[in-house]
């Protein structure tokens, strides 16, 4: 999660271009343009959102494995016994499987585990091209990201 | 509290054309307040709302909502213009719709925080600095205007 500020402040940038891309289109009332803007500032957003996703999902990954570790080094089987069957060299659980090992998945008041799996849906949207949103705020999802990388427990 | 990402993937929502037609009333009502409240702060300002953006996004268009126009707010001062709002967009991810702020201290955002159906909690940010959010007001818009 560390390039996250660094993310932000090029997205920033470029997002801000952008928009003042589109108010010059829609100075000029010219629609094809105002079209061609839109479509790059959602390939923009998109793009930014895969980004930030994937510091998020190699964050759950490690401490994932974290977890795995330290549990199978337990030598009470009673306590290691579930987590025997995560290879944390080789770790084959679905991604929502990964997620609740890190994440309370009943932590209604958090909600972290629920929010993860919305992002994660979003990006399977978006990398199916399959997305209804007009746009995405990039810096407060990484503001999300975040709170959920705190949230989570080896 | 719902949220455009939950609307989008009917997360608690049946999302259908009655939904959004819901939730762009919800939002034309929400940019009518936020001028009115603007226009309160600067009462020695000009508030012209004689101009309009059409508000065309693509979940209107998925589910055969046609576009509607919204009004731009021009505010000026001795027919001078200090700043234009226009609404940006209502179906972005993380927030609950976007006006976009020129004006003379340069592009700001103005966003809806709240949830979908609840009271709008506007902040306003610098468009290059996107993560210095405060809280919409009239010190932080003049800060922008003035």
């Amino acid at each position: 999660m560390k390039d996250l500020a660094a993310i932000t402040a090029v997205y920033s940038e470029f997002a801000t271009s952008l928009d003042a891309q589109l108010v010059q289109a829609e100075r000029a009332a010219d629609i094809a343009r105002i079209g061609r803007v839109e479509h790059k500032q959602r390939i923009h957003d998109s793009a930014y959102f895969i980004l930030i996703w994937g510091q998020l999902e190699a964050e759950i990954n490690r401490v994932a494995e974290l977890a795995v570790r330290n549990r199978r080094s337990s030598i009470r089987w009673e306590d290691r016994r579930a987590w025997d069957a995560h290879d944390p060299e080789n770790m084959r659980a679905k991604f929502e499987d990964r997620a609740a090992l890190v994440l309370d998945r009943l932590n209604v008041a958090s909600d972290a585990y629920r929010r993860t799996i919305r992002y994660y849906g979003l990006r399977n949207g978006i990398a199916h091209g399959a997305t209804l949103a007009t746009g995405i705020d990039v810096p407060t999802i990484i503001g999300d990201l975040y709170r959920i990388a705190g949230e989570l427990k080896a | 509290m719902l949220s455009v990402i939950e609307e989008l993937t009917e997360d608690g929502v049946v999302l259908d054309a009655e939904h959004l037609r819901a939730r762009i009333v919800d939002w034309r009502m929400r940019i009518d307040d936020l001028y009115r409240e603007i226009a309160d702060w600067f009462p020695h300002l000009g508030a012209d709302r004689g101009d309009t953006t059409v508000m065309d996004e693509p979940v209107m268009r998925a589910y055969g909502v046609p576009p509607i126009r919204l009004p731009v707010l021009r505010l000026s001062e001795a027919d001078v213009e200090v700043g234009i709002l226009v609404p940006r967009g209502l179906w972005i991810i993380g927030v609950n719709g976007r006006v976009d702020l020129s004006a003379r201290n340069g592009q700001f955002l103005i966003i809806d925080r709240s949830g979908l159906f609840a009271q709008p909690r506007w902040t306003i940010a610098p468009a290059l600095d996107r993560l210095a959010v405060e809280p919409l007001s009239r010190t932080t818009l003049a800060g922008a205007i003035q």
